[in-house]
């Protein structure tokens, strides 16, 4: 588990109008938190923020939190939430959690895929990626950046479930039978309707669910 | 092609398209999504004219996921016809996207065919559109 070290300042403020100018000046607004602590708001570097993200441990990170500038206090965090713009995708808020690195935490590690399955290989399978994050209890120092289950053996039909990947010095709280992937048939094109056909099934209004109550209702009171 | 089977209304006011889509902005389901740029309408045909030119590219391989539903219905009073005398009647059904909303998703298809699927399909949508790809990141949109 990779600890990085970020700087970060005291936020004076809060709020939309104070959140707007720090990002104009470059700047993220974030908060600080933990069991037993008080939420410190703070502003990050934004350039400094998506370098970390950008590494290659990705969002699992501890992060050496330096809060201040000449009275340097610092505190090991992990960021817990990162809110993107819906469009732009560039950063708005992080979170950043308080850990004690002799604790165990629970996080969402990421699942990835390698090889290509048999079954998609010969018989033309789609590999379904159905779960592709899991939840981790496991010490801040053991998280893994990622989880990699290999997919080459699997045929159409065949699954690899959340009891099938291994993890070291840390335990699984997603439920074993869940699937992570499966390769299933190919899907089939459907044959276009006719023209008519299609609008006539656009032009048929749907029923009001009203009318289907009263009408129960009527039929209740008959029987 | 996509309708409602039941509804409380018959018809719906306009409403007004204001802001982001703050949910259903992030790829989910697949590797691959289509995200809209602009605030629309978009119809109840268009999805259907989208799904299907996206779907004969694809062929045989790969997944899709529609991630918007035409749940709102829009009235229209006959030509020639004075005001007044009530609401028109319910033509189609449309969906109200935001900017943000992703409104396709692909997946078990490589990236070069993902693309120019999903080009094929944003040429039928009355709005600008990207392409996007799925990135793992804790809590992000």
């Amino acid at each position: 588990m990779a600890i990085v070290v970020l700087k970060s300042a005291l936020r004076e403020g809060v709020g939309k109008g104070v959140a707007r100018k720090l990002r104009v000046a470059g700047s993220i607004p974030a908060v600080y938190y933990g069991r037993g602590e008080q939420p410190i708001p703070l502003s990050v570097q934004s350039r400094e923020l998506e370098g970390i993200l950008h590494a290659a441990a990705g969002s699992n990170v501890i992060v050496d939190l330096q809060v201040g500038g000449g009275d340097v206090t610092e505190r090991k965090a992990i960021l817990r939430e990162i809110q993107r713009h819906p469009v732009r995708g560039d950063i708005l808020h992080v979170d950043l959690q308080h850990i004690s690195l002799t604790e165990k935490i629970t996080v969402e590690v990421e699942v990835q895929l390698t090889g290509t399955p048999v079954g998609v290989k010969d018989e033309g399978g789609i590999l379904e990626h159905l779960l592709r994050e899991v939840e981790l209890e496991c010490l801040p120092t053991d998280i893994p950046s990622h989880i990699t289950v290999d997919v080459t053996h699997l045929t159409i039909g065949e699954s690899v479930h959340v009891s099938d990947l291994k993890v070291e010095n840390a335990e699984i709280l997603t439920e074993a039978e869940r699937t992570v992937a499966t390769v299933v048939p190919p899907t089939v094109l459907e044959e276009a309707k006719p023209a008519e056909e299609a609008e006539a099934e656009a032009a048929a209004e749907p029923e009001l669910v009203t009318k289907a109550k009263e009408e129960d209702e009527a039929e209740g009171k008959e029987g | 092609m996509l309708v409602p089977k039941r509804v409380k209304h018959r018809k719906q006011m306009r409403g007004r398209r204001k802001g982001m889509a703050m949910r259903g902005s992030a790829v989910t389901f697949g590797t691959f999504g289509l995200q809209t740029l602009d605030a629309a309408w978009i119809t109840n045909r268009q999805i259907e004219a989208a799904r299907v030119a996206i779907t004969r590219f694809i062929k045989r391989g790969g997944k899709m996921w529609i991630r918007v539903f035409p749940d709102k219905p829009v009235t229209v009073k006959p030509a020639e016809t004075r005001m007044g005398s009530g609401k028109g009647n319910p033509e189609y059904w449309v969906a109200v996207v935001k900017p943000g909303r992703i409104l396709f998703e692909l997946e078990g298809i490589d990236r070069p065919t993902a693309m120019q699927a999903m080009r094929l399909g944003a040429s039928k949508l009355p709005i600008k559109t990207k392409f996007v790809e799925r990135h793992h990141e804790r809590g992000g949109a």
